[in-house]
């Protein structure tokens, strides 16, 4: 199956020139659009979030995004050494072990995105190297590693995904597909790894087959960041708000929460929600910060100047020691 | 030979039991699924090797599907590598920093 190019920049509506904060500005406005939560058509709405996080996932990162300018219109005549992940599959989401090669479906990325950008697959999965010689030795077969992507609302709730894995050239040329019911526990965490037993690549000499693991990757959301089990949130408020305090409204994963932010709140400040963050292990919660941004509106009227400056007059405030 | 391409289409089902939680391995399962000694998981696990969440009692070590996989890795390089139980524990916190270092620039890269 040959490999479709990803326009990540038509897939956020930016420019190619565009500013990292003009492509954050851009992943958050659509995220909001089509985040299966909110999005009218939830099918059509999960692809494009999907979608949209993957770019992001490659223009957000100046590392990966350098890459795949690199790639630009030459992206198929990517040498064997370069381009990352892409180097082995030359126009496959797919890689060989011993003759025979393995594709997901399903995982929430694209072919092309696992070709050049996907997780690390350098670990004793490795699947650029020469396969033993069958008879030889014995030899247990590879793990096989995917990268699947996992809403906050998922990991909140937990479950359960459909992924595909082709493999062809198993048994001299058979293709055979395999679709997997995985169930994503309620908690999972950045990074970590669900197994499923004895779907990896066929051992040789007798050895046993290897496992398939799928690696967990959170999807971005366009309100909260991840840590750990922690959520954290932009807070923005105005000048007075944060002096004078207010009763603000907060999205969090069970729904619009109020948050009372005490009067002489500082820039910065975190204010915590207790429980409303991401499940943990022992069945606990994770908590919700807002982080407190203090806005200044942009362009002042004549009246708010004035009071701005009445303000100046009156004060007698020092942010500064020196 | 003919360029004939069998085509065959399987659907396995494997859904954990309706309630249960992160999969959990005792010592002895894990050192058989990675084919080590028990021992010798002992000892990675006396080095600190496997990450304190991983072992999460000295007493009675319980892993999950990470630890399974880390262990696994460290056999493999190993047996094909010839990595030497002196430089593993240089290696293994080599892979966790790198872990720990792409949370935080995911994290302040920011949504």
């Amino acid at each position: 199956m040959a490999l479709k190019f990803k326009d990540y920049y038509k897939t956020l509506g930016v420019e190619r020139t565009a500013t990292p904060d003009d492509i954050k500005q851009a992943f958050r406005k659509l995220a909001r659009i089509h985040h299966p939560d909110v999005a009218k058509n939830k099918a059509a709405g999960e692809a494009k979030f999907k979608e949209i996080n993957e770019a992001y996932e490659v223009l957000g990162d100046s590392e990966k995004r350098r890459r795949y300018d690199e790639l630009g219109a030459n992206w198929q005549d990517v040498p064997g050494d370069q381009g990352g992940q892409g180097a082995r599959s030359r126009g496959r989401a797919a890689w060989s072990q011993g003759g025979t090669s393995f594709e997901f479906g399903g995982t929430g990325f694209s072919d092309f995105f696992e070709s050049f950008f996907g997780g690390s697959r350098d670990g004793f999965g490795s699947f650029g190297e020469p396969a033993p010689h069958e008879g030889d030795f014995v030899f247990p077969g590879r793990d096989v590693e995917a990268d699947i992507l996992v809403t906050l609302e998922e990991a909140l709730r937990g479950s359960l995904r459909k992924v595909t894995l082709r493999r062809t050239g198993v048994d001299g040329g058979i293709e055979r597909t395999d679709t997997y019911q995985v169930r994503i526990p309620p908690g999972v965490r950045e990074g970590q790894r669900i197994r499923l037993a004895g779907q990896g690549g066929a051992g040789s000499g007798g050895g046993q087959t290897g496992d398939l693991y799928l690696r967990v990757r959170l999807a971005r959301h366009p309100d909260f960041n991840v840590q750990a089990a922690d959520l954290f949130f932009d807070l923005d408020l105005a000048p007075w708000e944060a002096a004078l305090g207010v009763k603000a409204k907060v999205p969090t994963l069970d729904g619009a929460a109020a948050l009372r932010v005490p009067p002489g709140t500082a820039a910065g400040s975190k204010l915590r929600l207790r429980g409303l963050g991401l499940p943990r292990e022992d069945g606990s919660r994770g908590d919700l910060y807002a982080v407190v941004r203090i806005q200044v509106p942009p362009s002042p009227s004549a009246e708010e100047r004035a009071l701005w400056e009445k303000l100046a007059r009156a004060s007698t405030f020092k942010p500064r020691k020196t | 030979m003919s360029n004939f391409l069998l085509l065959e289409r399987r659907t396995l089902t494997l859904v954990p039991a309706p309630g249960a939680r992160h999969a959990s391995y005792s010592l002895e399962a894990v050192a058989s699924l990675a084919d080590v000694h028990p021992e010798l998981l002992r000892y990675y696990c006396r080095r600190g090797l496997l990450g304190a969440s991983y072992a999460r009692t000295e007493a009675d070590p319980v892993f999950d599907d990470d630890g399974l996989y880390e262990l696994r890795r460290i056999e493999h390089y190993r047996r094909r590598y010839g990595v030497s139980r002196r430089a593993l524990p240089l290696l293994c916190g080599l892979w966790r920093e790198i872990g720990r270092l792409q949370g935080e620039v995911r994290f302040l890269r920011g949504p």
